[in-house]
């Protein structure tokens, strides 16, 4: 796609600490691009960039009140470009928040923990299976 | 005739043998020719060794028997000389020695005849004597001693009247204070009132300002009115001067114009020139106008001036009024401490009363006793005049005896003459018989044996009239047949009336005689056989009956010898004797029994004793407990923001409790004092700094009160000396404040001079002097007893309770010093005191007061057992202010169990909790856990009693409440020190395990795959962002914001597996995270909170450290 061939991942979270793990453990295990933020307002700023997948924290909130929350982000980058999949991350195991992530388009949901990247890694590698599949399909439409 | 005679011997000798007396027949050249049993008894000797033995060798003093012989011989009788006979076996017999001398019918003396009473029972009575005088003089003591006690009664009541003046004097003084508030009340009330009238009045004025500005302005304005209105006057003025010109052309352009217009011209001329004087008029008005207006501004700015000096009087009536009411405060408080006070002297007043009416209640009880022991010892020496008069009785009856004697000599002579008669009969026998050889023959053996039957019978006549013991013989009918004089002089009646008639008749039990009587015909004889005699007019005489049956020539029984020994006398010594014993026991239980009064007494006033400094240690307790929350927890508020004011207030607070501590800290120094309890420490100290740091406290006030402070030390006084820091504050702290106290300007001098110095100790004098009110010489002499100042209106002036000198007395005295004073009334006192010290080679410990918060000493964990919810608090507050973690425990069971669950490195412990006290807890963790963890007891109560028990059983030391910051950290980092410095040299492997890290970088580095800058990225990000997080969810903890607080939490939860904290702490937080939901304050979430702060400031320490490591490796 952009930039040669690699994937172009947004990490937006504002615990810099697991931003930057998650930074870390991305550039260590494949070739990506990867642009980190810190609130959701720089993420959407951004997104002329055209990221490939957007790994958007759940709480964006917590040390900035004015900031927007995750799922406002989740809603604002659906609305400029819905086709963008996004991974919502979050600390907490809940299924409510599970769900509401679900209901705003996010492609998945992920709970911080030490096998989050390991997830994250496969559900990238799933969205471009399913990208791959998506234009396979639509390439099959268009000649039927 | 013969038979008669020999009849008459034998029972003569009967009666001699029965006698009880010794009698002795001794002849011319002093040996014993006849002896009766009695003297064998006496003497332990037979008869027939004494026959013919020197008489002198049975007496104790032979040489004084010899001279009494002698005597005999001379005068013919001796009466009543003492001598005492000695038995073979030692036992000594006091007798009475009576002698005569007895002679044949030519009156040749033939030797002498003796008979000694036995007086034993005579010295007994003197001995009684004797133990009565003794008595008596007891008596006296006893007497003695209760007089010293009236007195110190005397002196008690003196005292009490003595407090209960000087209470009544406090108590007048008292109600002048209130006198006087209540006065000051109405001059505020007064003051207050003119205030509000002033500022009344000043409102007043400003609005009479204001109107008078308006005013002004209006004039002003009409002024400007005015002057535009003369403005345009004269405008209009020139214009008719002009149109008048212009008339005037016309009018000579008109020529002769109209007369009319002329007219009119000049009226209006006229009328230019009026309105021109009318302008002027005007012109001038508005000239006074000004002025008016300008007196007016002056008059504004004098208004002005004069309000603004009102509103500066108000303000200083203001100020002045604040001042008072402080002072009303202030005086108010004062009268409730002197009320508390008087209450508490009242209450001793009340006691020491009590005490005092027992004291007078045993006393006339003794008194009584005393009485009582005097009447009986007067009856005592009554009875001793008795027995002296019943002596001299005996005396004259013994005298008696002696002319019965006599008479029994005069009746010897007579019956000599009826010897001579017979003797005449013989020689008429003898004529008759001269023819007759044989019968010649007998008649001169007749005549022999006549001559010595004679002298028999005479000598044993004689012997049985001295005795003085009734002597009877009786015949075999139970008849008398003969009797001695004795007999006749008990029954009273004479030889005549008593002959023939039945003995029986002369006992009061004449059955029990006639047994007596009739033992004596069986057996032979009857011993001291107890009967009474009955005198005929009734008086009774006790007698020991004595008898044998006395038999004929040829063996027959032909009657009884008795001899009754009359022993009323013995009797009645041995029953006054049994009396005085009686009386001496009862004596002696009176005396025991006010002895055991005395005693009860004695330990009622201990008891008194004993529970006044219960009292006091209580009072301690309970005015220490709330004391310590009122004091500490103004501290803390002192700590945080407030307004001056506020500040001002609580300052306030601190110094009034601080005052209060000062008091109850005296009023038990004293009783400490009192009770003999003050003990002095023996530590070495370092005597400048200790000084000079105690002087330190005093800056403040001096510099408030404009004095000066100046300080005089030796030099060459040694710095490290052995003694009591403490209480040498104590004094110089008393001296100093009292010289503060009573000093108005000048200055204050402490010196401390060395005096004295040896090998061993040096003696330093210490003084204070002032310039201050001094003390009036009259009075100098009392400062230093209790609750006294130099005069009574000191205390209104100058506050204080008058105990500082007594205890500074007190402090000083036991210490081996003493304390001086001299003064000049408004020039000063100077007071000097003397103490010696050790010297000594060690190092004094170091000065708690120079201690600063110590930042090595981290990560201490502090248990505080304490039951009282407030002093919880309290001590958190503090231990959070020294950065030491702290878990509270409220009793010594769950402290207990807090310990087997986690470790601490100190526990403040109080003594006084429900379930388990500090003392069981102590005993636990030091017998059943076998830790030597410090232990530091929080007492409210420091009487020595429960120090004693905190050292028995086990605490390192004490604090007491209120806690003092500064004592308390000292304390506490002097042990956390020893502990480690104890711990580190031989359990540094243990302490290592103990410290456990609490991050571990495994999952980073297999994250980074080791990547050292990756690895330092990630640190530092953490160490940027840790900190803030932390503080955030402290402070929104305390804010109770608890959204923020979840959002914090939540940031930090990721961390926490990141960094290998472990998973613990992150459940810890995500609880925490839980209770923030919930929003409200639930129980343990400040701990978790600040186990969460400790983790993460820990693991951001070792993270440091980390990162230098690893940004060493890569520089390498």
């Amino acid at each position: 796609m952009n930039n040669g061939n690699k994937i172009k991942i947004f990490l937006v979270d504002d615990d810099a600490v697991s931003l930057k793990l998650l930074e870390i453990e991305f550039l260590q295990h494949g070739d990506f691009t990867i642009e980190t933020y810190a609130t959701g307002e720089l993420c959407l700023e951004n997104l002329s960039h055209n990221p490939d997948v957007i790994i958007l924290d759940y709480y964006l909130d917590g040390i900035n009140k004015k900031a927007i929350n995750g799922i406002e982000t989740l809603d604002k980058i659906k609305a400029i470009n819905a086709n963008i999949p996004v991974i919502m991350l979050s600390s907490q195991d809940k299924i409510d928040i599970a769900i509401s992530c679900m209901h705003h388009g996010a492609f998945d949901y992920v709970v911080k923990s030490e096998t989050a990247f390991l997830r994250l890694q496969k559900i990238i590698t799933a969205i471009f299976k399913f990208k791959k599949i998506e234009k396979q399909l639509n390439w099959y439409m268009e000649r039927m | 005739m013969e038979s008669q005679t020999s009849k008459n011997t034998n029972y003569t000798r009967s009666l001699i043998e029965a006698s009880l007396d010794p009698f002795v027949a001794i002849s011319v050249d002093g040996k014993i020719t006849d002896v009766n049993e009695a003297s064998i008894k006496v003497t332990g000797i037979t008869r027939k060794n004494l026959i013919n033995t020197d008489f002198s060798d049975y007496f104790t003093d032979p040489k004084k028997a010899k001279e009494i012989y002698l005597q005999v011989f001379d005068k013919g009788f001796v009466v009543d000389y003492p001598l005492t006979i000695k038995h073979k076996n030692g036992n000594l017999t006091d007798v009475s020695y009576n002698a005569s001398v007895y002679k044949d019918e030519k009156g040749k003396v033939l030797g002498v005849f003796a008979a000694a009473r036995d007086v034993t029972a005579q010295k007994w009575a003197v001995d009684l004597r004797k133990a009565n005088k003794e008595l008596a003089f007891q008596n006296e003591e006893k007497g003695k001693r209760a007089e010293e006690l009236i007195i110190a009664n005397e002196e008690l009541a003196f005292q009490n009247v003595e407090k209960e003046k000087r209470a009544q004097e406090l108590g007048i003084a008292n109600v002048e204070l209130a006198f006087q508030n209540v006065e000051k009340e109405k001059r505020a009330q007064e003051l207050g009132i003119a205030n509000v009238e002033l500022a009344f009045q000043n409102v007043e004025k400003e609005k009479r300002a204001q109107e008078l500005g308006i005013a002004n302005e209006e004039l002003a304005f009409q002024n400007e009115e005015k002057g535009k209105r003369a403005d345009e006057l004269a405008i209009a003025n020139k214009e008719l001067a002009f149109q008048n010109e212009e008339k005037g052309k016309r009018a000579d352009e008109l020529a002769i114009a109209n007369k009319e217009l002329a007219f009119q011209n000049d009226e209006k001329e006229k009328r230019a020139a009026e309105l021109a004087i009318a302008n002027e008029e005007l012109a001038f008005q508005n000239e006074v106008k000004e002025k008016r207006a300008a007196e007016l501004v002056i008059a504004n700015e004098e208004l002005a001036f004069q309000f603004d000096e009102k509103e500066k009087r108000a303000a200083e009536l203001v100020i002045a009024n604040e001042e008072l009411a402080f002072q009303n405060i202030e005086k108010e408080k004062r009268a409730q401490e002197l009320g508390v006070a008087n209450k508490e002297l009242a209450f001793q007043n009340n006691e020491k009363e009590k005490r005092a009416a027992e004291l007078v209640i045993a006393n006339s009880e003794l008194a009584y006793q005393n009485e009582v022991k005097e009447k009986r010892a007067a009856e005592l020496v009554i009875a001793n005049e008795e027995l002296a008069f019943q002596n001299k009785e005996k005396e004259k009856r013994a005298a008696e005896l002696v002319i019965a004697n006599e008479e029994l000599v005069f009746q010897t002579k007579v019956k000599e003459k009826r010897s001579a008669e017979l003797v005449l009969a013989n020689e008429e026998l003898a004529k008759q018989n001269i023819e007759a050889v044989k019968q010649g023959i007998a008649n001169r053996e007749l005549e022999a044996s006549n001559i010595d039957i004679k002298l028999d019978s005479q000598y044993s006549l004689s012997l049985i009239e001295a005795s003085l013991d009734p002597l009877i013989t009786i015949s075999s009918a139970g008849k008398i047949t003969d009797m001695n004089e004795a007999l006749t002089n008990i029954t009273g009646l004479t030889r005549e009336e008593l002959t023939d008639t039945d003995f029986l008749d002369y006992f009061t039990e004449p059955q029990k005689a006639r047994g007596v009587y009739q033992e004596v015909f069986a057996n032979g004889s009857v011993n001291n056989f107890p009967l009474t005699l009955r005198h005929k007019d009734g008086k009774l005489t006790d007698v020991l009956f004595n008898g044998s049956v006395y038999k004929d020539d040829e063996g027959n029984v032909e009657g009884v010898v008795i001899v009754a020994r009359d022993v009323t006398e013995q009797k009645r010594i041995a029953t006054e004797l049994t009396e005085a014993m009686v009386f001496a026991e009862l004596a002696t239980e009176i005396a025991e029994h006010a002895k055991i009064k005395a005693e009860k007494a004695t330990k009622i006033a201990e008891d008194a004793m004993k529970a006044k400094q219960q009292f006091l240690s209580n009072m301690s307790h309970e005015i220490r407990t709330p004391m310590n929350a009122i004091i500490g927890f103004t501290k803390v508020v002192l700590k945080t923001e407030l307004t001056p004011k506020q500040k001002e207030y609580l300052k306030a607070i601190k110094i009034s409790g601080d005052a209060l501590i000062v008091l109850i800290n005296d009023i038990l120094d004293l009783a400490k004092v009192d009770a003999g309890k003050m003990t002095f420490e023996q530590i070495p100290f370092k005597m400048a700094i200790s000084i000079s740091a105690m002087l330190h406290l005093f800056e403040t006030k001096i510099q408030e009160k404009n004095l000066k402070l100046v300080k005089v030390y030796d030099d060459k006084i040694p710095s490290v000396l052995v003694g009591d820091p403490v209480r040498l504050h104590q004094i110089i702290m008393n001296l100093v404040s009292n010289a503060v106290k009573f000093t108005t300007k000048g200055k204050i001098t402490v010196a401390a001079k060395l005096l004295n110095e040896d090998n061993q100790k040096v003696t330093i004098e210490f003084s204070v002097s002032d310039t201050g009110i001094g003390i009036p010489e009259n009075k100098i002499d009392r400062i230093f007893e209790n609750f006294q100042q130099a005069s009574s209106g000191t205390s209104r002036l100058y506050g204080g309770t008058g105990l500082g000198l007594a205890i500074v007395k007190q402090l000083i005295e036991p210490q081996g010093g003493s304390i001086n004073v001299t003064s000049k009334v408004n020039e000063g006192s100077n007071f000097t005191f003397t103490l010696s010290f050790l010297k000594t080679k060690a190092d004094a410990e170091l000065d708690m007061e120079l201690i600063e918060l110590d930042t090595d000493i981290t990560n201490i964990k502090v248990l505080v057992v304490e039951d009282i919810a407030l002093n919880q608090l309290l001590m958190r507050t503090l231990l959070d202010d020294f950065g030491f973690e702290c878990d509270i425990a409220s009793n010594g069971k769950i402290a207990i169990e807090k310990m087997q669950t986690k470790k601490y490195d100190l526990i403040l412990m109080d003594l006084q909790m429900p379930e388990m006290n500090g003392f069981e807890a102590t005993e636990y963790i030091r017998n059943e856990m076998k830790s030597n963890i410090p232990i530091i007891a929080l007492t409210a109560d420091v009487t020595t009693v429960d120090l004693a028990k905190c050292k028995a059983v086990g605490m390192d030391d004490y604090i007491a409440k209120p806690v003092d910051e500064r004592l308390l950290y000292s304390k506490m980092v002097g042990y956390l020190k020893k502990t480690t410095l104890a711990i580190e040299p031989d359990v540094r492997e243990l302490a290592k395990t103990i410290k456990i890290k609490c991050t571990n970088l495994n999952y980073l580095n297999t994250r980074t795959k080791s990547n050292r800058v990756l690895m330092m990225e990630m640190i530092s990000l953490y160490l940027e962002q840790t900190p803030p997080l932390i503080s955030e969810m402290k402070k929104s903890l305390s804010k109770k914001d608890w959204k923020t607080l979840h959002a914090t939490v939540h940031k930090i939860i990721p961390s926490f597996s990141i960094m290998g904290i472990s998973v613990d702490y992150e459940n810890m937080a995500r609880q925490v995270q839980e209770y923030a939901s919930t929003q409200q304050q639930a129980e343990g979430i400040s701990e978790m909170v600040l186990k969460l702060e400790e983790v993460c400031l820990q693991a951001c320490d070792e993270l440091k450290i980390e990162l230098n490591t690893i940004k060493n490796n890569t520089n390498e």
